[in-house]
């Protein structure tokens, strides 16, 4: 329970933190840490608008989007604080949970009927698609790594700070980690959400349509999801030694970090080429190739 | 046990002389008559367990006797359940046929596919099991020709029907070496056989004929081209029961092997890994609603085939747990895919009734106007996706965890090949739910693309029924799945498996699915009930969709199906003959004529294995054709020219 509290927490902060990074890195005072949260409490307010063309998926999308994150939540542990739900293989049904949302948010856009959400839904569906097999192959090589297949026994006293091998490891996984954490949401360098033009939009194009109580949530959503990852990295950092207010600290340290960290390059970076995009995610795959090869030589398995 | 049968083997050719209007109905009675016969056998297997049926001596065959096991029950409930579901569908599909003839044969056939294949998946005896297998094909031949005025109906029978001969042959050559080699012409002295260890080459030769029917790479050419034109309640018979009687064939011989279990292991992952990835990338490709399903039957039956070669890998390397948990995962996904499959085929084929198409591109808004069709249809998506909370996760989640139970204790020499397994099984997660989604976007959602494929009004209650109680049936497999999977133990012991921890560890990871499934439909209908609470203050307003500035958007500016895979096509060009002819407007163009975007696509495989050696073969074969002249004196001096060549050879003694 712990673990899903300090993500909310979070996750309130997240995008306030995202956005003031970026406002400082190009001189501007910014809003304040909280401004994305009223603007969500803003948008509860507001009437509901529909499009004609749209049905019963376009209705139901949004809230299974959102408790699919809320289920994917519930099986992330926080260090030693048991997760709600805990099994063997749980990481396949973390990453399945956050498909059954894309799935149901690329026919919801389908289901306006709209070009340019047809496209969002396309370049989503295939850039999440190429990135599924690194997710896998990451986690796959931490259970061949750990002995155990569940998040729970996986970072238990996963980092052992004297060894350089865990530690270069650790780096190459929070690299790989981190990259699919901006792929699932929709950040640099695939998509950038402050883009004005509806051609070059992925995730945004796709609720273009969507307003009021669903817009809420597939805003927050977004927050959730980077403090939800930033829960798995950090669990990577935590070992039995620290007791919970340190677990704490650096969990929201860590969070911060990585807030900085994407704003840095929101800020400094230009989006790639959208031919180019497949060709990066390509070489997550390969570097999580490269990890799992690692580890097999490591275990002095050839 | 074939005696059960008998009887309305008698019946089911006086379907001629019942009214049109009650053909049908007649059929299906037929059916219920097959599937009360097949009842018995089941509770009798209930009761006693595995029994025998006494062998019998027919003339010309030889020995005839059965064996049901657990196995052979698994496969009869399935065969049953879909047929059944496929009769009740074609009241409603066929209710508006009035030609007799073509009625008779279609039903008749369809009737003896399901005693055939029931008959297969009993019997013992090669011999018979043979002749029961060609029936069972050439039933099939005839279900699939319903609509024979077609051209590519009949080119897609006759793709089949060839095909399916060269599966035969491997079979019959399989069979003909073991008679040879001196052992029994059964499934015992195949055992036998395969236990002496003297030649593995038998083991290959089934394999292959089986991988025809079951529609592995690169033998499964046939299989696109057949669900397309098949009639819907036929196409979903096929590939819910029918193509997987090869996998039933592939469990057998994989019950008896004892020897080099790992080069079979990998063979089996391989292919299966290979065929799971190339199906589901040509899925995406299509434009065809029937041919997207039938390419995704390819991917599936690779999943089933990556699952077995896990389970075989198991026994190679003596980790129970691998085992269990590969055939545990395979005879899941078998019964999942005998679910969803047949349920999307239905939709499919309501769609195409209410239409008149299956091209994706000219349909579009299906939904508003068949939403029943339309849920059915979403559930059938999401299962297959392998998307939590429905069936189709359970068992890619289990072949998750077999491949990384392995990795945390398995030797590398494994570790290499599960890692294959594991990469093509994520990312042909990714391409189905890409494939899906775009299916289900184009065909049901947004709105129409072409005014003369509209659909005007839900299907028939006949063709929903099934589909109902396909999705129940999902709801309960999805939901409680710890409850399948003791169900389903005496079939996974066919493979002799003995142990009891994981089985109680398998138990237990299903209740936690079962957990958080049930968890999160809970969330799901929270959060929409806070929705509706929410909105309740404040009526929701309609309008158009919003089109980026541009005021006069029509339904011809929406992705279509060639337009949504684009980008995939661009990526996955090696195994994708795709060509565009297009034709551009240029600035310079004064008066442009008529522009134009056409796209071709086209299987690899099945270029370079069947098309390009059909062709060579052709041309080979034409130039023989001098001979034939056409003048009758031409023919009578061959006929000449032959006496005189015997008796010249029989006069110098050559033979």
């Amino acid at each position: 329970m712990i673990g899903i509290i300090a993500v909310v927490v979070a996750s309130i902060f997240f995008l306030g933190v995202v956005n003031r990074t970026k406002a400082i890195a190009s001189g501007r005072k910014g809003p304040g840490l909280l401004q994305h949260m009223y603007d969500i409490v803003r948008l509860l307010r507001k009437q509901t608008i529909y499009s004609t063309t749209t049905g019963f998926v376009f209705k139901i999308a949004p809230s299974i989007y959102f408790s699919s994150i809320v289920c994917a939540l519930l099986v992330l542990p926080f260090h030693d604080q048991q997760a709600v739900i805990s099994f063997d293989g749980d990481f396949v049904f973390f990453a399945y949970m956050l498909a059954v949302g894309r799935f149901f948010m690329i026919i919801a856009a389908m289901d306006t009927g709209s070009p340019f959400e047809g496209m969002g839904a396309n370049r989503e569906a295939l850039y999440a698609l190429l990135a599924e097999p690194a997710f896998f192959l990451l986690m796959g090589s931490f259970a061949m790594y750990t002995g155990t297949t569940s998040f729970a026994d996986m970072f238990n006293d996963f980092i052992n700070y004297s060894d350089s091998t865990s530690i270069f490891l650790l780096i190459l996984a929070f690299f790989l980690l981190f990259q699919i954490m901006m792929i699932e949401n929709s950040r640099l360098p695939l998509d950038d959400p402050n883009t004005h033009l509806e051609l070059t939009m992925i995730h945004e194009v796709m609720i273009l349509d969507n307003s009021a109580f669903d817009m809420a949530i597939l805003t927050y959503s977004v927050s959730l999801k980077f403090a939800m990852f930033g829960l798995l990295m950090c669990n990577f950092l935590l070992h039995s030694g620290m007791n919970i207010v340190q677990e704490l600290l650096l969990f929201f340290g860590l969070q911060f970090a990585l807030a900085v960290t994407v704003g840095m390059a929101e800020s400094f970076r230009a989006r790639e080429r959208m031919k180019k995009n497949p060709n990066f995610i390509f070489i997550l795959t390969v570097l999580a190739l490269i990890l799992f090869f690692g580890i097999v030589l490591i275990m002095n398995k050839l | 046990m074939s005696w059960n049968y008998i009887f309305t083997l008698f019946l089911i050719p006086l379907i001629v002389f019942v009214p049109v209007k009650y053909k049908c109905m007649y059929a299906l009675l037929m059916n219920i008559a097959v599937n009360i016969a097949s009842g018995i056998i089941v509770y009798l297997y209930l009761t006693k367990g595995t029994f025998y049926s006494y062998s019998t001596m027919i003339p010309l065959i030889g020995e005839l006797s059965f064996c049901v096991d657990g196995l052979a029950v698994f496969y009869i409930i399935i065969i049953n359940t879909i047929s059944l579901f496929s009769s009740i569908y074609l009241q409603g599909y066929l209710k508006y046929e009035t030609d007799p003839h073509p009625l008779n044969l279609h039903l008749i056939s369809f009737n003896l596919l399901q005693i055939f294949m029931l008959l297969v998946a009993m019997v013992q005896n090669l011999i018979p099991f043979l002749i029961f297998w060609e029936i069972m094909t050439l039933a099939s031949f005839l279900v699939m020709m319903f609509e024979n005025d077609q051209k590519d109906v009949m080119k897609a029978a006759l793709y089949y029907f060839v095909q399916m001969h060269i599966c035969i042959i491997f079979l019959t050559g399989g069979t003909i070496m073991l008679q040879i080699n001196g052992y029994e012409a059964d499934f015992g002295g195949l055992a036998q056989f395969l236990a002496s260890g003297k030649d593995s080459l038998i083991f290959l030769i089934f394999f292959i004929g089986f991988a025809f029917k079951a529609g592995f790479i690169p033998l499964h050419t046939w299989l696109p081209h057949v669900y397309n034109v098949a009639p819907a309640h036929a196409s979903a018979l096929f590939s819910g029961a029918m193509s997987k009687m090869g996998i039933y064939g592939i469990i057998r011989l994989i019950s008896m092997l004892q020897y080099d279990f790992q080069a079979y292991g990998i063979i089996m992952l391989v292919v299966g890994a290979f065929s799971s990835i190339y199906g589901i990338i040509h899925a995406c490709m299509q434009n065809e609603l029937k041919k997207t399903i039938a390419y995704s039957s390819i991917e599936n039956m690779g999943i089933i085939g990556l699952a077995l070669g896990l389970g075989v890998l198991g026994k190679a390397v003596n980790n129970e747990a691998l085992s269990y948990l590969g055939f545990a995962a395979a005879i899941m996904h078998i019964l999942n895919h005998a679910l969803y499959k047949p349920l999307l085929f239905y939709g499919a084929g309501a769609v195409y009734h209410a239409t008149g198409t299956k091209n994706m591109n000219l349909l579009g808004g299906i939904a508003k106007n068949m939403p029943v069709t339309a849920i059915f249809f979403l559930t059938g998506c999401v299962a297959i996706s392998g998307l939590p909370p429905f069936n189709g996760f359970i068992s890619e989640y289990i072949i998750y965890d077999a491949i990384m139970g392995e990795f945390k204790k398995g030797d590398v020499s494994i570790d290499e090949l599960l890692v294959i397994g594991l990469v093509c099984l994520s990312f042909t997660g990714g391409l189905s739910l890409f494939c899906f989604s775009k299916m289900y976007g184009i065909t049901f959602l947004g709105s129409s693309r072409s005014s003369e494929h509209i659909a005007k009004n839900e299907a028939d209650t006949w063709m929903l029924v099934p589909q109902a109680l396909i999705c129940i049936i999902i709801l309960c497999i999805s939901l409680f799945p710890f409850l399948l999977i003791n169900m389903l133990n005496p079939v996974i012991m066919t493979f002799g498996i003995k142990n009891i921890y994981v089985q109680t560890n398998t138990i237990s990871m299903m209740n936690h699915i079962s957990i958080v499934s049930i968890l999160f439909i809970i969330i799901t209908i929270a959060i929409y009930l806070l929705k509706t609470y929410v909105e309740k203050h404040n009526t929701a307003k309609y309008g158009p969709t919003w089109g980026c500035g541009y005021t006069a958007p029509t339904s011809k500016l929406q992705y279509t199906s060639t337009s949504f895979t684009q980008n995939l096509r661009e990526l996955a060009s090696i195994i994708i003959y795709s060509k565009n002819r297009e034709k551009q407007i240029h600035n310079t163009d004064i008066y442009p004529a008529k522009s134009s975007y056409v796209t071709n696509i086209k299987d690899v495989l099945e270029v370079k294995f069947v098309t390009m050696p059909a062709i060579a073969l052709t041309k080979f074969i034409k130039r023989f054709a001098v001979f034939q002249t056409g003048r009758t004196q031409t023919y009578i001096l061959y006929a000449f020219a032959f006496i005189i060549g015997l008796f010249l050879i029989t006069y110098l003694q050559l033979i």
